[in-house]
């Protein structure tokens, strides 16, 4: 009895979880890294649960932010299934944690204590003409081109198909240099947007009657004779109320979407979102969206990933007054639309070849198209 | 329904109160950093009504001596007059900023256990401290420093970041919130104390 009880207290997991980290378990600062998490099943029966990856950022000094992914799974009787999420490593941050579940039920668990590499790393497809950090084989080459950011250098020595030409293109104009975000400046012109424009029109010129009837109403308090006081105090309550009420409607947010592309050369663009929340909320985008994260104020900028409907999303927690900044690489069809002159924050905020570049408003959406 | 008369000294104090209130709204709204103009206001808001609070328990000691409910009820009128003197202007700057209308509530709860507690330093002070001179450095010295001191010790007990904590919904506005809360009990708790009808 006595030993069941403590068969029972020890038992073991059902599932082993194993994590890797970066390109040759290399994870590098500030860069999209490739996270491989493999789950065996050592049972006779197939498995169908939920994984939850969890990873901690940031100190008391900057701020500490979580960054969490979550993906159901399969697995079968006595075989292994592997994920790869492109992973965002960021300063502070030592462990990720891995963990499946059914239901509220624990299967299994792993972690993954790591050391980041501090610059970037370089790589070669094909052999290299001089010595690099990593090697890649055609076949290694990933699909989406985010995570080669760990990448300051990609030599490629040997013919490549199309789609493996593509991501390394993409590379190349988004990732290598030729393209680089200034996210101060974008952030800078975000703090300045505001979902709805107050309306001075009204305002203006009933705070100007509120200010001038009571201040000439007050005296008649120390007079005995309060009626008027009052009475105005009260009309300017329901007008405020209604005010305040009326506004209720007006848009929770500001958002610029920026879409950096060079047809031709690449079928892969490169999205920035900017976002200046006015109220809390929690906000869904399609796809698999990273943070450019400002130098420090960390806190509360966790992003969860979730794979839901066959597709990631990303799930952001707005808070009022901290604008964010996300990017990502994605493949849409090239958009046209009006062509504009670059404006100020966007020529500020965006570091690429001007010349060479047109802009166009398409809706809400503004396209930089590289020639 | 017979309303407590405002002292005559109090009048001006009232209106400088109203008139720096809607300024500091439109400066708030009008303030170019987005996080400041979350704040501003209810900052300003809370430093003015601090000033203003221990001016009118200054000027209600001088009042004379009243039995302990009447004063109770003289206080707790100038101090709602106060609030809902405020009060258009947090509507407007609710709208402004998007707050939830459970930090609103918060917030206009606060400020009247805020003024409470200030009444009580400024109706304390009149009567422990004869110096005028003493009796302004400890006063707004006082309030100065309990606005200012938490901030540099990073507690959350100061007016300043309690009232925009409160306002965002951010449980980093509780500490000072219940603070004040239980020190505007004592300061009631002070004026029901009968011996408060002789000092005056």
């Amino acid at each position: 009895m006595i030993l069941l009880l403590v068969l029972l207290a020890f038992r073991g997991f059902s599932l082993e979880i194993g994590l890797e980290l970066g390109w040759a378990g290399w994870p590098v600062l500030d860069a999209v890294n490739p996270l491989w998490i493999t789950i065996s099943n050592p049972d006779s029966a197939a498995v169908r649960g939920k994984l939850l990856v969890t990873m901690e950022f940031g100190s008391a000094w900057r701020g500490a932010g979580t960054y969490t992914a979550t993906v159901p799974f399969v697995v079968g009787a006595f075989s292994k299934t592997r994920f790869l999420l492109p992973w965002p490593v960021r300063a502070g941050s030592f462990l990720v944690r891995a963990t499946a579940f059914s239901g509220k039920e624990k299967l299994g668990e792993g972690e993954l204590r790591f050391s980041v590499e501090p610059g970037p790393l370089r790589a070669s497809v094909g052999p290299p003409p001089k010595p690099v950090d990593f090697l890649f084989s055609p076949a290694d080459l990933p699909a989406d081109p985010l995570l080669l950011s760990p990448f300051s250098e990609l030599q490629v020595s040997i013919p490549l198909r199309t789609s493996e030409k593509d991501v390394v293109q993409a590379w190349q104009v988004f990732l290598s240099g030729e393209v680089r975000v200034e996210a101060e400046v974008l952030r800078d012109y975000l703090a300045g947007l505001r979902p709805a424009s107050s309306r001075w029109l009204v305002l203006l010129p009933g705070l100007f009657l509120y200010v001038l009837g009571l201040t000439l109403a007050l005296p008649r308090l120390a007079q005995g004779r309060p009626q008027l006081p009052i009475f105005l105090l009260a009309v300017f309550l329901a007008f405020s109320l209604v005010y305040s009420v009326s506004r209720e409607s007006a848009n929770t947010k500001s958002s610029v979407l920026i879409r950096i592309e060079r047809p031709g050369f690449t079928s892969f663009c490169l999205e920035v979102l900017g976002i200046a929340p006015w109220v809390n909320e929690e906000m869904v985008l399609d796809g698999w969206w990273v943070e450019f994260l400002p130098g420090r104020e960390w806190q509360g900028r966790d992003l969860l990933w979730r794979f839901a409907s066959e597709a990631w999303q990303t799930v952001i927690r707005l808070e009022p007054g901290v604008p964010r900044l996300l990017f990502r690489i994605t493949q849409e069809a090239p958009l046209s639309g009006e062509v504009i002159l670059p404006p100020p924050w966007l020529s500020r905020g965006l570091s690429l070849s001007w010349s060479q570049a047109t802009v166009m408003r398409a809706g809400e959406i503004y396209v930089v198209r590289l020639q | 329904m017979k309303f407590p008369r405002l002292p005559e000294n109090l009048v001006t104090p009232y209106q400088g109160f109203l008139i720096l209130g809607t300024g500091g709204l439109l400066a708030a709204l009008l303030w170019p950093d987005l996080q400041t103009r979350r704040t501003l206001f209810l900052q300003i808001l809370a430093f003015l009504q601090g000033i203003l609070a221990i001016q009118v328990g200054e000027a209600e000691h001088g009042y004379g001596p009243i039995q302990p409910q009447l004063r109770l009820a003289r206080l707790a009128f100038f101090n709602f007059l106060a609030l809902f003197l405020a009060l258009p202007l947090v509507f407007v700057y609710r709208a402004e900023t998007g707050a939830p209308w459970s930090g609103f509530l918060l917030a206009t709860l606060f400020l009247s256990a805020h003024g409470f507690v200030w009444m009580g330093v400024g109706h304390g002070l009149a009567g422990l401290v004869r110096s005028d001179g003493v009796r302004f450095v400890f006063k707004y010295g006082g309030f100065i420093l309990a606005l200012f001191g938490p901030l540099f010790l990073a507690w959350p007990v100061s007016a300043f970041n309690v009232l925009p904590a409160l306002w965002e919904g951010k449980t980093g506005g509780w500490p000072g919130f219940f603070m004040y809360l239980g020190l505007s009990g004592v300061s009631l708790g002070l004026w029901m104390r009968p011996r408060s009808c002789q000092k005056g």
